[in-house]
């Protein structure tokens, strides 16, 4: 099964039959919705979804919370993934090891069923508020829930370990020998991390960016279970207009949009990155 | 420092998963604390609502249908695009692994109104499509990987003795790429299994587990799902001891 000779040019294709149905399936799926996105009722070409979904302030709301709440996750996510990353580094391999079987624990059990999880922790009769008005902290039970805090909760919950993955790959393929020059040179740790370690792992950081903006885009159950009703994000709105309202051509607009703005943040990631490579010759070579 | 956030973050991780799992035993329907008695009333009706039963052998075949398809096509591809050079390669390359980056809405809604509403397929053949596409990315990656780090020369030894191309392949090849499908197909199975916001586009009225977990949610508050969810954490744990042991976990979590 190796090329040998000319003679065997058409043999990749083959190869490729199945693949090639499959993709064709799902991209011709892709120009049906836009397709279905720009057809008025009477058949003919419009943009009055588009123009509806971007200047409705009802149906320009998800768009903005979900994009709000995407960069807050993205945020907070790297905020707590760093110390556990730089920690896991330092590890025994046996206790990093551990440290990692739980993460993929974690992110192999079921998303929905974390988000129920999160129910029970964060509702109003739930654990947390029992547990504090039983101890007497509070008379009242909090509103953890069905608000955005709840469900920012869920979402970082959701993509934390993606995070730590993104950047404990990314440090593991940093040479431990040139923090050891920097920091032999006189740096202080805070120095070398900001200075040396940081800039190195930013390849695995972009990774891990992209990943979380990812799930955040498409995170239809945390809203839906902890927002209560009260946050409706993007995946929300395109599955409610489309399935419950039956408004479907709006739904397609809104699905465009959201596949637009995804794509514009992965480009814009990389974009980003490739200054970056050239500024500290650092690249993503050599990931899987 | 990093060391304390290290165990609040595994704290606030796990806490979901604590939590499912202290309610599960509760003998009254609420999520409160102190516990009022303990009780395996819920795991007993876990087994007597019959939705969770139908839904989870339905998500068990759409994982198996979608998992076989996808090891099939992602081997073929694989092989062509480690052992051949032609145009277009790098193109289908990021064509297979571009589901993982397509939102969900947009996969499930396109495949609704179009495949489904305009072709008329029917919701079954839609959603096993739908799963197929969902998991090759993580199937095709795993065997690249597998095909990029072999030793080419065995298989041209194998031929040398007299196998064709395809014997040599399929039985000194493959064999040696065995713990690359294994872990891809294993990811990729339970990417299925759990695939929740693309789904509820094509389900129609026959659930898979988690859009049945989904319904139960919405309109009963008591620890069943409490219950199930302890029981489902069967499948990660069991992930964990295959990836300990066998197939490394680096390799699951992408890298």
């Amino acid at each position: 099964m190796t090329a040998r000779g000319k003679g065997l040019a058409v043999a990749p294709y083959l190869f490729l039959i199945p693949a090639l149905a499959l993709t064709a399936s799902f991209l011709w799926a892709l120009w049906g919705l836009v397709h279905e996105s720009l057809t008025d009722p009477a058949g003919g070409v419009s943009f009055e979804n588009y123009r509806r979904m971007l200047t409705v302030p009802e149906y320009r709301a998800p768009i903005v919370t979900s994009l709000r709440l995407a960069v807050i996750t993205t945020l907070v996510t790297a905020a707590l993934a760093y110390p556990v990353a730089l920690h896991m580094r330092r590890m025994t391999p046996v206790a990093r090891l551990t440290v990692q079987s739980m993460l993929v624990l974690v992110f192999f059990s079921d998303y929905l069923l974390r988000m129920f999880g999160l129910i029970i922790l964060l509702g109003r009769r739930g654990l947390l508020n029992s547990l504090l008005m039983w101890t007497g902290l509070t008379d009242s039970p909090f509103r953890l829930m069905h608000n955005e805090l709840g469900v920012l909760v869920g979402l970082v919950s959701g993509a934390l370990p993606l995070m730590i993955f993104a950047l404990d790959a990314a440090l593991g393929r940093i040479d431990r020998s040139t923090e050891q020059a920097a920091a032999l040179l006189g740096g202080s740790p805070l120095r070398v991390f900001w200075h040396v370690t940081l800039p190195l792992s930013v390849p695995g950081l972009a990774a891990g960016i992209v990943l979380v903006l990812l799930v955040t885009v498409n995170a239809m159950v945390a809203p839906a279970l902890l927002g209560g009703g009260f946050v409706v994000m993007i995946s929300n709105f395109v599955y409610d207009r489309a399935i419950g309202l039956d408004e479907r051509s709006l739904a397609t607009a809104a699905a465009v949009i959201v596949f637009a703005v995804v794509v514009l943040i992965i480009l814009a990631v990389h974009a980003v990155l490739d200054r970056f490579a050239l500024r500290f010759g650092v690249t993503d070579r050599g990931r899987g | 420092m990093s060391r304390l956030v290290s165990v609040l973050v595994i704290l606030f991780l796990f806490a979901p998963l604590i939590a499912t799992t202290l309610i599960s035993f509760n003998a009254t329907p609420t999520f409160g604390f102190p516990s009022q008695g303990l009780s395996l009333r819920w795991y007993a009706n876990v087994f007597a609502r019959p939705e969770f039963w139908v839904g989870f052998r339905h998500s068990l075949l759409l994982a198996t249908l979608g998992t076989l398809a996808a090891i099939v096509i992602s081997t073929l591809t694989a092989v062509a695009v480690v052992r051949f050079r032609f145009p277009g390669r790098s193109l289908m390359n990021a064509l297979v692994m571009s589901p993982i980056v397509i939102p969900e809405v947009v996969l499930g809604l396109a495949i609704l109104v179009w495949i489904y509403a305009v072709l008329d397929m029917p919701g079954a053949w839609a959603l096993y499509l739908l799963h197929t596409i969902l998991v090759i990315p993580y199937i095709v990656r795993m065997i690249i990987a597998g095909l990029q780090g072999y030793d080419i020369n065995l298989e041209h030894a194998a031929m040398l003795l007299g196998a064709s191309p395809f014997r040599a392949f399929l039985l000194i090849t493959l064999p040696s790429l065995k713990d690359h499908i294994m872990a891809g197909a294993i990811v990729a199975f339970i990417v299925s299994l759990h695939n929740f916001t693309a789904t509820m586009f094509l389900v129609l009225n026959r659930p898979t587990l988690p859009t049945a977990v989904y319904q139960y949610i919405r309109t009963e508050t008591d620890p069943t799902v409490a219950a199930l969810s302890t029981l489902l954490l069967l499948i990660p744990l069991s992930v964990v001891a295959v990836g300990r042991r066998w197939l490394g976990l680096d390799r699951m979590v992408g890298r």
